[in-house]
């Protein structure tokens, strides 16, 4: 197990260099100087080459790069150039709504889909696996953005039961935090849910079709425990897995989705910053993000070891 | 064939225990499947009965229908499949019951074991956990209780150390083990009928050899009846006291095992028995070779080491072999699974390097070559692989396929490579409009017949052939093999043949290697090892295949049980 | 025992049959939907390339009156600049469906290259596929995002940024199922008999991944749109004033509570494709993906980090193939 561990937490190594690679090189060899960004359209000559030597923007690029990863080692990535304060602190005043969206459209999104799947599954060819497969690719065919616009339409705009936009802390009662998510949540697990439902079905497909659940019905053992104590637990490994890759899907949506309803959260301070053009917040977000993903993804493959005593026992 | 109903002759002579009760009695059972909208049939009109403590074998070669009939029993059989007739279990119509009927019926009444024994138990569960669970399911009983027969019935199974194997993972025993704890589930409620669908069929002789000993002591213990599924007539004659012989869903003949054996009343049968190779039975065959000439394959101190792949480490697959094969020799390579043989195969092919020694193909050190001069050699090499589907590109058209060697080494094209894929497919004796089909239109033993159609198309010094004929009905072999020698006695081709089947090696081979973890054991005349073998390992290698023949097979039993306890 | 061929039939009832009706309702689930979401896609084709010719309009000519509702002359209104919305709907079309199909093809090309160079070479493999796999740590729209940040609002920008994070979709989907091929003994049989590599990946290999890829730029070219759309929509895609569907509903959004049928039609139309192409792939993969299973049984499933190497749709090793009838039920092998 600690081998097994170790393996994967050496595997993502490579995958760390990539990202941090393509995260540098995207921004540096964007044309335009941050400096005459940030000084704005009157600035001389001087100005911007004298910010350019403050910011170290005019060492050569492998040094930059070097200095760069080192600095992102140590936690440090950097001052934006608008705000007045660190890309680590922007990203910590913005990362509670996200997070809190997130979580919700997971909760919202595991809680509906996967027994819908394992429904889906075990009825499988019957009106209501069709249904429920036929609901689940329009669910997949509606961007969480666009779902997001239509139910702010309807809820908000036309019923107004709940807030258009706009967000409160949680220090401000729970309902007030929460009527400002629920719009935004709903949106962004519902592409997840259908995706959960078909991967939930095929998977339980997948392993109802195996010889050793054709053993346990052998024995006698009835339908639900066939399903639940057999074919359910085999299939929890690949449903587990993209349960963990849903979380890039998640931030990707959240991206889009809280500009929809004006949520401060990371989403919206990356494409405020891509407006300013304000480069270290771009990298250390798209940064922060990936790596967060990469985390979670290293927790279910830990899982996988848990759950699994081919991978444990090894 | 067509075979009607009225054609069908059932005998019914020296049942086993004639005066005994019966457990099943089988009328009229038909299973049909769907496929594009049609129904077709898997069986027809099944009448048969199975007395308590009887062996009951059910024999036929692929298509016969013995396996969905045997599912149908139980209710097991996939959704688009429908049943029809009366099965009665000790009186009691069966035929009838509903989803939960026949959820208590299964386990506790008839039990099932399977072929693969490596993927009939879930590997998320330990083994005691399922056992217990076959025994909960049915039996009112306290945990411990549970747990106390469960190592009771891994002690009965012959599990050497049944705490142990109670709390290990599928995943952690061999597949011998994992039998053995398929059928303790199987016994687990004491059924009236166990059903053992071709249980022995993915195992090696040795290990099929000891759960054949372990079903034959179970129904003295148990005096259930025992219903044996297999293709295998060793296995029938070694355990069966009657033989359903079935074909394309309808019993083609019933009798007690020694009337099938020496008295087949039908066609059918006696070809079935006929096709199958029978160890020692072939007469002594006349041959020379010419051992002046420089061999045609030359293996000489090879080790074969399989790389470090995660977390297993290297695995030394074959050890310090070497062999010669001269042309117009054929040399059979034996061994039960893990033995190396295939890997040798592979290598002799340039397939897997080699750690160490030499493969010389009619001279040339193959590891030695450059590219181009590799694949002019290679052009040397004819194969033939166990699985015929996965030997050819599906989507390419049988002619292509087989015309393909000759294309590429420049040999011929147009008309005249056209030309020389019909002589080819001529030669294997498969018709010339066979040119345009895909592989998927052809059968098991058509598709191998291209396979080596194809590997002739360069007239090859040298034919490896791995396990040619294990994915072939009987029947099918034997015309494959007859074929095989043929060509080779008229090209005079060196053959390499690998194999786990004693029988047809003894049916084919000039020379016999035996190979056992990666290391020679023993080599000779096929007449030296395998009627005078020196090696303990080849001795009680051939004492575990079963002989087609009731009266030989007990002789041949009891000969070896005796060798095991001294 | 009693004569077993006198015996008379004693019951004779179908003890176990699936219902006529579940079947039905499957066959029509396999190919009907399929026909259907072709039909949208191939329907959506012709709208953009024929549309703009029949409408009078033209998508940038500014009218008298803004943001009125549908009408005989505007069928779909106008939008805040009182420009005809069924007349950029169309011309949208034209760029999003361009868009998509550009992505499509282009992450067709190089990820069947890559997957196919790595599944060959283990050099090819080591280096390609760890970028592969750096490129697919990003959530997809942030890595489009931050090109497009870098490039600047234009339509190649897009189609390059996009086909930047498709790519390695398919390079790993063309690279599991070479590998499954490359498994076969066919590929083994030609290489002893002396075909070249080069033989073996066009003539053997290519053709039977065919299928897979596909599948798999059919639903990249469903998210392409729906990431076009999301990059316009954040003001970081195609560039005003030229109409695409995602910048009209980023002008739809600001004007939501004044009309709303801006949102309405652009985001009907995207959830029309994007519903077409999912249907077409899903029937596609079942119609031409013999290899499924094959793929899902010699995937080693503990390779390297999971997480990050399977597609982020359904995979198409977990894909629900219909059980094969020859593995359950003895079927005659030499039909006479």
């Amino acid at each position: 197990m600690v081998k097994f561990l170790a393996r994967r937490l050496l595997s993502t190594i490579p995958i760390l260099l990539v990202v941090l690679t393509v995260v540098f090189l995207i921004i540096h060899l964007t044309p335009g100087s941050p400096a005459a960004v940030i000084l704005g359209d009157n600035a001389t000559d001087d100005q911007i080459s004298n910010l350019n030597h403050q910011l170290g923007l005019d060492a050569p690029l492998y040094q930059q790069y070097f200095l760069w990863i080192a600095d992102v080692f140590r936690g440090n990535l950097g001052a934006s150039y608008f705000l007045g304060q660190s890309v680590t602190s922007a990203i910590i005043s913005h990362i509670g709504p996200t997070f809190a969206i997130a979580m919700l459209a997971e909760i919202i999104a595991v809680t509906i889909a996967i027994p819908l799947g394992i429904y889906a599954a075990s009825r499988r060819g019957t009106v209501s696996d069709v249904s429920i497969m036929g609901v689940s690719l329009l669910g997949m065919s509606i961007p969480s953005f666009l779902l997001g616009l239509f139910l702010a339409l309807i809820f908000g705009v036309n019923l107004g039961w709940l807030p258009v936009a706009g967000y409160e802390p949680l220090s401000s009662g729970v309902w007030n935090w929460f009527q400002y998510l629920i719009l935004a949540s709903v949106a962004l697990g519902s592409m997840q849910a259908a995706l959960f439902v078909r991967m939930t079905r095929s998977s339980m497909l997948d392993v109802l079709r195996k010889d050793y659940i054709r053993t346990v019905r052998a024995k006698g053992v009835k339908e639900r425990g066939v399903i639940y104590l057999h074919a359910l637990r085999n299939a929890s490994l690949p449903i587990l897995t993209v349960v963990g890759q849903s979380v890039g899907g998640l931030i990707t949506g959240a991206v889009v989705t809280e500009t929809i309803f004006n949520i401060p959260g990371l989403g919206q301070l990356i494409v405020d910053s891509i407006q300013r053009r304000d480069l270290p917040v771009i990298q250390g977000t798209v940064l922060f993000i990936t790596f967060a993903f990469i985390f979670v993804n290293l927790i279910v493959d830990v899982l996988y070891g848990v759950l699994d005593p081919r991978v444990r026992l090894k | 064939m067509n075979m009607d109903k009225s054609e069908t002759q059932v005998i019914d002579a020296a049942p086993f225990q004639q005066d005994g009760e019966l457990a099943l009695e089988v009328r009229d059972l038909s299973v049909e499947f769907e496929s594009n909208g049609e129904w077709i049939q898997a069986a027809t009109d099944l009448n048969y009965d199975v007395y308590k403590g009887e062996i009951l074998a059910i024999v036929g070669e692929s298509g016969s229908g013995k396996s969905s009939s045997a599912m149908a029993l139980l209710g097991l059989l996939p959704e688009n499949c429908r049943t029809s007739g009366s099965i009665k279990l000790n009186g009691e119509e069966i035929g009838n019951l509903d989803a939960g009927g026949l959820r208590r019926l299964r386990g506790k009444r008839i039990a099932v074991v399977f072929q693969e024994p490596m993927t009939a138990l879930d590997p998320l569960y330990t083994v005691g956990k399922q056992i217990i669970e076959a025994i909960t399911v049915h039996n009112n009983m306290s945990k411990s209780a549970a747990r106390e027969r469960a190592l009771e019935l891994l002690e009965i199974v012959g599990l050497p150390n049944p705490e142990k194997t109670f709390a290990s993972y599928p995943h952690q025993l061999s597949g011998g083990q994992c039998q053995r704890v398929v059928i303790a589930q199987a016994i687990s409620c004491d059924p009236d009928v166990l059903i053992a669908d071709e249980a022995t069929t993915a195992l090696d002789v040795t290990v099929q050899a000891e759960i054949l000993d372990l079903l034959r002591n179970l129904r003295h213990r148990l005096h259930s009846a025992i219903l044996l599924i297999t293709h295998d007539m060793g296995v029938v004659a070694d355990l069966a006291d009657r033989v359903v012989v079935m074909r394309s869903g309808r019993i083609v003949e019933i009798g007690s095992t020694q009337q099938i054996f020496a008295n087949a009343q039908q066609p059918y049968t006696q070809e079935l028995l006929s096709a199958v190779p029978r160890l020692g039975a072939t007469t002594v065959r006349e041959h020379v070779v010419n051992r002046e000439d420089a061999p045609s394959l030359s293996m000489k101190n090879v080790t074969i080491d399989y790389p470090k792949q995660g977390n297993s480490p290297v695995f030394r697959a074959v050890e310090d072999f070497s062999l010669d094969i001269h042309a117009g020799e054929l040399v059979a390579l034996v061994g039960e699974s893990g033995s190396g043989k295939t890997t040798i195969g592979r290598a002799v092919m340039g397939l897997v390097p080699i750690a160490s020694g030499e493969v010389s193909v009619l001279g040339h050190d193959l590891w030695k070559l450059k590219k181009a001069a590799l694949r002019d050699v290679r052009r040397q090499i004819g194969i033939v692989f166990q699985d015929p589907t996965s030997s050819l590109d599906p989507r390419m058209k049988i002619g292509e396929s087989i015309g393909e060697p000759l294309k590429v080494a420049g040999v011929a094209k147009g008309r005249r490579l056209d030309s020389m894929v019909e002589d080819l497919l001529e030669q294997v004796e498969l018709p010339r409009a066979f040119f345009g089909r895909y592989p998927n239109e052809l059968s098991g033993g058509q598709k191998q017949r291209v396979v080596i159609a194809r590997a002739l198309a360069l007239s090859p010094k040298l034919l490896v052939a791995d396990e040619p004929t294990s994915a072939l009905d009987v029947s099918v072999q034997a015309r494959f093999l007859e074929l095989l020698l043929q060509l080779q006695q008229n090209l005079q081709f060196a053959c390499l043949f690998i194999s786990h089947d004693l029988a047809v090696v003894d049916l084919l081979a000039h020379r016999v290697v035996v190979l056992r973890n990666g290391k020679l054991v023993e080599e000779g005349p096929r007449d030296a090892v395998l009627r005078n073998a020196k090696e303990p390992y080849t001795q009680r290698l051939i004492s575990a295949v079963p002989l087609p023949d009731p009266e030989a097979q007990r002789i041949n039993r009891e000969r070896r049980v005796a060798s095991l306890r001294t | 025992m009693p004569n077993v061929s006198s015996t008379k039939v004693l019951t004779q009832r179908t003890l176990v049959a699936p219902s006529k009706r579940s079947m039905f309702v499957r066959k029509i689930m396999g190919s009907r939907f399929t026909v259907f979401g072709g039909s949208i896609v191939i329907l959506l084709a012709l709208l953009a390339i024929v549309g703009p010719l029949l409408t009078p309009y033209n998508p940038l000519e500014l009218g008298p009156d803004a943001l009125a509702g549908p009408s005989a002359s505007h069928w779909m209104g106008t939008d805040e600049f009182g420009r005809d919305l069924a007349t950029r709907i169309l011309y949208g079309a034209r760029t999003s469906l361009g868009i998509g199909a550009s992505v499509a093809l282009i992450t067709a090309f190089f990820g069947a290259t890559i997957g196919l160079l790595a599944s060959y070479y283990r050099a090819a493999d080591n280096i390609l596929m760890r970028i592969m796999d750096g490129l697919m740590a990003f959530p997809s729209i942030l890595l489009a995002i931050s090109l497009m940040a870098a490039l600047g609002p234009k339509t190649e920008n897009v189609v390059l940024s996009l086909s930047v994070v498709f790519t390695p979709y398919i390079a790993r989907v063309v690279r599991s199922a070479a590998l499954s091929i490359k498994d076969e003994l066919y590929i083994d049989a030609a290489r002893v008999q002396g075909v070249s590599d080069l033989r073996i990946i066009l003539k053997h290999v290519a053709p039977n991944i065919l299928s897979p890829l596909v599948v798999q730029v059919t639903f990249i070219f469903a998210d392409a749109i729906i990431n076009e759309a999301s990059l316009s929509f954040l003001g970081a895609g195609v560039p005003a004033p030229a109409p695409s569907w995602g910048s009209i509903l980023l002008a739809g959004k600001s004007v939501i509570f004044e009309s709303s049928w801006m949102v309405i039609f652009a985001g009907g139309i995207i959830i029309l494709s994007v519903l077409g192409l999912n249907l077409l792939g899903d029937g596609l993969r079942d119609l031409l993906d013999p290899h499924v299973q094959n793929i899902r049984k010699k995937r080693k499933p503990f390779l390297i980090f999971r997480g990050l190497i399977s597609s982020r749709r359904v995979p198409a090793a977990f894909a629900d193939v219909e059980p094969l009838l020859e593995d359950q039920v003895d079927v005659d092998e030499n039909p006479k």
